[in-house]
């Protein structure tokens, strides 16, 4: 690899660590209120006006930036089949990391059985701080070089108490496994999503469609 | 030993004595699941004389291996038990999707035996392994909508509900079930939980599935979504051109109808436009059902939210509507289904519709009004029968000779004849309630025809589209299919739900491309042009038995016979051929066996004798009929005598043959291994097929063919 | 008929009420204040230093540039993944060496997927990994712009391909998006000229009216398809 080449890669990982950065300042925050560029939106799989709306929320994630489009949730359950059957071999709602079964039925006033079809699926947002692993007695919840936050299951006792830390109860105690699970950024649920609702936009993608909105 | 694919456990609640037991679903292995494990219970344990209302009727509630897996178009549950409704009440089943079936399974359970009879209204809750009898008298009386959310709150919002609704409370025979507010399973089933007072059930399945192959598992599934899976009805071409398809179906009438400036304007923040759906492209295949498109037209568009479904099925067949011209009418305006409701409620309305704000919106706003009202009531509609019949009895003068003339006064006639939309509620609630002679039209066509004297060539008048005498219609049945359509059609004790080959035929796809395709699967001859259909011969009548054991095959499984199987694909790479060996394979990495397409077959084949037999036993019983090719399987004078301006067998007919069905009956007989002059199986067939103990029982009574 | 103007007597008048023309000093202030969020972004303090180029070292493989030809092959591959043809004439403004450009792009074997289609007016490049020639046809036909033409060829291949008779509202849809003043102009002149004799018209029992072509297919029998369609499993259900 040449030199300038070499420079040049570096140029663009710096880049995109920055643009990381600058999204993790608003991560899980509502954009209401903020217009968003044409690349940008259609690079979220979005509009304005659902920004406007609230229906769309983006976080930050070492791998990419997360977008959970609620207006496009069709209530399928396919993310929480995806995520069970890649992580565990098996299948199962209740222990999925990414939980749309919970908002489907009734959430808030909302769901299939309050006459709306406001739902979505709930997921991790790998909190540079986070609470799950704040509130573990054992220390088993590490995050890795990337910064997504693992269970180790030799440490792991079971108690719950990520569960209960995490203000959006996404880590799960395996009902046969009897130890905390929770999302590892695998992609599956996102990947499988058959309205696009959930996506995982890498930063590279991000970086780029970032570029043209910029004054310099 | 770990078992894969199937729960383990069947749950057996007697509402007469309150005792809850379950039992090992590896008995019933033979008979795979769903209807599989309902033919066999009944059987076994129903005497076929039962009163469907009595104490000793049982519902048998079953899923499939498949079902929970994760395998795509499998979110659907069967419900068998003794039809009401139909002439020889024999056996019937039900099928329900939404997001139950996937919760009971979570559960533990692979079925729910519902048996005895309540003193009080109760419901059933299954929280994981914690079952229980609840009381239902705060519920007894209301709509499904507000029972499901009734249910749900109570309980906890990861439950999940299912209802019946003031029709099957009041024993109308044209009730239902629902959950997922419009998921629907029918036939009956809604009165038959009412004789035993249970208003429905609510699961919470906090459990998993186990798969002996979750990584070959995935690789189907994946493989199914970039390269089998269409469109709604699996059609494998797009309504309208998009840039990456070869072909499209030009007529627009075509269930892959997402498309470039077509979606929802009523979606959270505004229009989403569906755009393309290329092959292979998984996080877009969620558009390309727009069944409201498909139904209503352009303005679907204007009133649609969302699109929805069921558990694990990535083709959202469902459009979810907010109507407000509705609330004019202090009527509901959220409105969310896929099938007949949102499509045949202007039957109601004989004297014609008006429009409501735009050019064309009269059907839209009448059918969510109607829509609504029936799943709230959970009326059934008999695939549209009981429209048709109020249609027809209407029209002809015999409904207002039927009714006293102070129930007549009382029906607000001016609402239809304006086309207002709290008629077809004003109507269903009658019905529902069983107000007033009008609503013996909830008895059914069968047992309506003797109520009213009205005679059997009722059956025979075109417009109501009775396939047998037997009380239920065609359901894609000549019109798409030929004589193959008609055959598996008056097979069954209800509508036949049967989607194999209108599938295929309405996909889009040119003729010669799908003819091709079936040919190498089933023969020269097997599939005709469409509107130009040739005589009967032995490639259709292959044709027709791969339909008819195939559908059963799905309500065993369980799977959605409106998009498997995957007989053809949206993929040019593949000549647009699907994969008839997928459901085996599906078997073979949930289940750890080997499963193979001939598998498949033999236990398809074995649980659709088990209904010829019942079948047989039943009308034994009930009419005295030793041979159900003359008593059961009868096709009305109509498929033979419409469209005078055509011979059979003319360009642009669909017009049948008389003599040439009777040659069509005796082939498709032959294929099944039945006696050609009664229809019945032989001895031979249930032999081979595992079933000896139904043949001697055939033998015992008399009807065993010779 | 979606958003087109409602027929006099119909049940419900609706009165239109849309502020987003007038001139309303809230939204106007609204529309100021309202920031890019990119803009917004710089604008919150860095919560850390980003890492530094050590911490990114990298021994991944850098894309190699791109010669002329896959540039342009790489623009005409976007445009058919966005259902666009690209046009000869339009290349022409910008690249004054277009013709060495397309004679090496011919010669490219990783640019074997572009290929042309000859319309009247034009021709038009696509890539077949992402546009169908089928698709492309239809395509240069409506960048051609000759509706008649357009329309009859269709109904042609339509008659000849599926086989089914086309209903005019099959014209209003993507990617053709014609208005019925175009359609009713369009066909005044299909049924005058000469070459077009063969393209005939029916109405099915909802009023619905289609083209079918008597090269391919009887009246009798296109009507039995159109009809087929119209009325479908549960009889009339819409009459656009």
């Amino acid at each position: 690899m040449s030199e300038v080449k070499k420079e040049n890669k570096i140029d663009k990982l710096l880049n995109q660590e920055m643009t990381r950065r600058k999204f993790m300042k608003i991560s899980g925050k509502s954009l209401a209120g903020l217009t968003v560029s044409a690349s940008l939106l259609s690079l979220f799989g979005c509009t304005q006006e659902q920004v406007d709306s609230g229906a769309v929320s983006l976080w930050t994630t070492p791998t990419g930036l997360l977008v959970v489009n609620q207006a496009k949730c069709t209530g399928c359950q396919r993310c929480e089949i995806n995520c069970t059957v890649v992580n565990d071999g098996m299948v199962s709602s209740h222990t999925s990391r990414v939980k749309i079964t919970r908002n489907l039925m009734s959430n808030n006033g909302h769901g299939t059985y309050q006459d709306d079809w406001v739902y979505y699926p709930d997921t991790c947002r790998q909190c540079d701080v986070p609470a799950c692993g704040e509130a573990c007695p054992k220390e088993a919840i590490y995050a890795d070089d990337k910064g997504v936050k693992h269970v180790d299951e030799a440490k792991c006792v079971g108690c719950g108490a990520c569960v209960e830390a995490c203000p959006w109860h996404m880590p799960t105690i395996h009902p046969e496994t009897r130890k905390s699970t929770k999302c590892i950024l695998c992609g599956a649920c996102a990947e499988g999503c058959v309205t696009g609702a959930l996506s995982i936009v890498p930063w590279d993608a991000v970086t780029a469609a970032a570029q043209p909105t910029r004054k310099n | 030993m770990t078992i894969y694919g199937w729960a383990g456990k069947i749950l057996r609640v007697n509402f007469t004595t309150g005792s809850i037991t379950t039992e090992d679903t590896m008995k019933y292995k033979d008979y795979i699941g769903g209807i599989g494990i309902g033919y066999k219970v009944i059987y076994d344990e129903v005497p076929l004389d039962t009163h469907p209302y009595d104490e000793a009727s049982k519902i048998v509630l079953a899923m499939g291996p498949l079902t929970g897996t994760g395998v795509p178009c499998s979110g659907r549950l069967s419900m068998t038990f003794l039809s009401s409704w139909t002439k020889g009440f024999s056996v019937v089943d039900a099928h329900m999707g939404g997001h139950i079936s996937h919760a009971l399974k979570y559960a533990g359970y692979d079925g729910i035996i519902f048996e005895g009879k309540s003193e009080t209204p109760v419901y059933l809750k299954i929280d994981d392994d914690k079952v229980s009898i609840e009381d239902a008298s705060h519920l007894w009386g209301k709509g499904t909508f507000e029972a499901n959310r009734i249910l749900v709150e109570e309980n906890g919002s990861d439950f999940d509900a299912a209802t019946i609704g003031p029709a099957g409370e009041n024993l109308v025979n044209m009730s239902c079930m629902i959950t997922s507010v419009g998921n629907a399973g029918g036939a009956g089933v809604g009165a038959i939980f009412g004789s035993k007072k249970v208003k429905g059930f609510v699961v919470r399945g906090t459990g998993s599935l186990k798969v002996a192959d979750p990584k070959g598992l995935k690789e189907v599934s994946d493989y199914m979504l970039r390269e089998l899976v269409g469109g709604n009805n699996n059609h494998n071409v797009p309504a309208v051109p998009q840039s990456w398809a070869e072909y499209s179906a030009p007529s627009g009438k075509n269930r892959w109808s997402g498309a470039p400036g077509r979606g929802w304007h009523k979606a959270e923040g505004g229009f989403v436009d569906m755009g393309e759906q290329p092959v292979g492209d998984i996080d877009k295949i969620g558009y390309r059902a727009h069944k409201g498109h498909f139904d209503h037209g352009p303005i679907a568009d204007k009133y649609m939210v969302k699109v929805g479904g069921c558990s694990s099925c990535p083709i959202r067949c469902y459009a979810q509507y907010d109507i407000d011209p509705l609330a004019e009418y202090d009527l509901p305006t959220k409105v969310s289904n896929t099938c007949m409701p949102i499509i045949y409620q202007s039957a109601w309305y004989p004297e014609g519709l008006t429009d409501f704000v735009d050019e064309g919106d009269a059907n839209l706003v009448i059918c969510g009004a109607g829509a609504r009202a029936v799943d709230d009531y959970g009326l059934w509609d008999n695939y549209g029968n009981i429209q048709r019949d109020f249609n027809y009895l209407y029209r002809s003068g015999i409904l207002k000779e039927k009714l006293p003339e102070e129930e007549w006064n009382s029906i607000p006639w001016h609402w239809m004849k304006e086309g207002d939309p709290r008629f077809v509620v004003d109507i269903v609630r009658r019905i529902s309630l069983k107000e007033g002679e009008i609503s013996k039209l909830g008895l059914g066509t069968y047992l309506l025809v003797e109520e009213w004297d009205l005679g059997k060539e009722y059956f025979d008048i075109e417009y109501l589209q009775n396939v047998t005498y037997n009380g239920y219609p065609k359901h894609h049945s000549s019109e798409d299919a030929w004589q193959s359509g008609l055959l598996y059609n008056i097979m069954y004790n209800r509508d036949c739900m049967v989607h194999h080959i209108t599938n295929f035929v309405q996909s889009g796809s040119p003729y010669e491309l799908y003819k091709k395709i079936l040919e190498e699967e089933f023969g020269e001859g097997a599939v005709d042009k469409p509107k130009h259909y040739t005589p009967m011969n032995r490639a259709k009548a292959r044709l027709a038995k791969w339909a008819f054991i195939g559908k059963q095959w799905h309500d065993m499984a369980t799977l959605c016979n409106w998009m498997y199987p995957m007989t053809l694909s949206p993929s040019k790479e593949r000549g647009y051929k699907g994969d008839l060996e997928l459901d085996a394979k599906y078997m073979t990495a949930v289940t750890g066996e080997n499963w193979t397409r001939e598998d498949v077959d033999l236990v398809s084949e074995r649980v659709t004798n088990m209904l010829r037999v019942i079948t047989a036993i039943s009308f034994h019983i009930h009419e005295g009929s030793t041979n159900l090719r003359e008593d059961h399987d009868t096709i009305t004078a109509w498929v033979f005598d419409k469209e005078p301006d055509f011979e059979p067998f003319e360009a642009g007919t669909v017009k049948m043959d008389r003599e040439d069905m009777e040659v069509a009956k005796t082939m498709f007989y032959e294929e099944m291994g039945w006696d050609v002059k009664t229809g019945i199986p032989t001895r031979e067939t249930l032999e081979r097929l595992g079933l000896g103990y139904m043949a001697d029982d055939l033998e015992a009574r008399g009807l065993l063919p010779a | 008929m979606l958003f087109g103007p409602r027929k006099k007597g119909f049940a419900k008048e609706v009165e239109l009420t849309d502020f987003s023309q007038e001139v309303n000093e809230d939204k106007l202030k609204e529309e100021e204040e309202k920031m890019d969020l990119m803009d917004y972004l710089d604008q919150l303090d860095e919560e850390e230093s980003p890492l530094t180029s050590e911490e990114l070292e990298t021994e991944e493989a850098v894309e190699e540039e791109k010669s002329e030809t896959e540039l342009l092959a790489d623009f005409i591959r976007l445009r058919s993944q966005a259902a666009h043809l690209t046009a000869k004439s339009s290349l022409e403004k910008e690249e004054p060496e277009l013709e060495q450009l397309l004679e090496d792009l011919k010669n490219d074997e990783k640019c074997k997927d572009i290929t042309s289609i000859r319309g009247e007016k034009d021709i038009y490049f696509y890539s077949k990994d992402f546009m169908s020639d089928n698709y492309a046809m239809i395509a240069a036909l409506v960048e051609d712009n000759n509706l008649p033409r357009t329309i009859a060829e269709m109904v042609r291949w339509n008659c000849k391909t599926y086989p089914c008779a086309t209903p005019l509202y099959y014209f209003k849809n993507s990617p053709y998006f014609y208005t019925d003043a175009q359609i009713e102009r369009a066909l005044m002149r299909i049924r005058q000229e000469e070459e077009y004799s063969d393209i005939q018209e029916l109405t099915t029992g909802n009023n619905v009216r289609y083209l079918y072509s008597t090269l391919h297919m009887t009246e009798k029998y296109a009507r039995a398809l159109a009809e087929g369609v119209e009325y479908g499993e549960y009889g009339y259900r819409r009459s656009n």
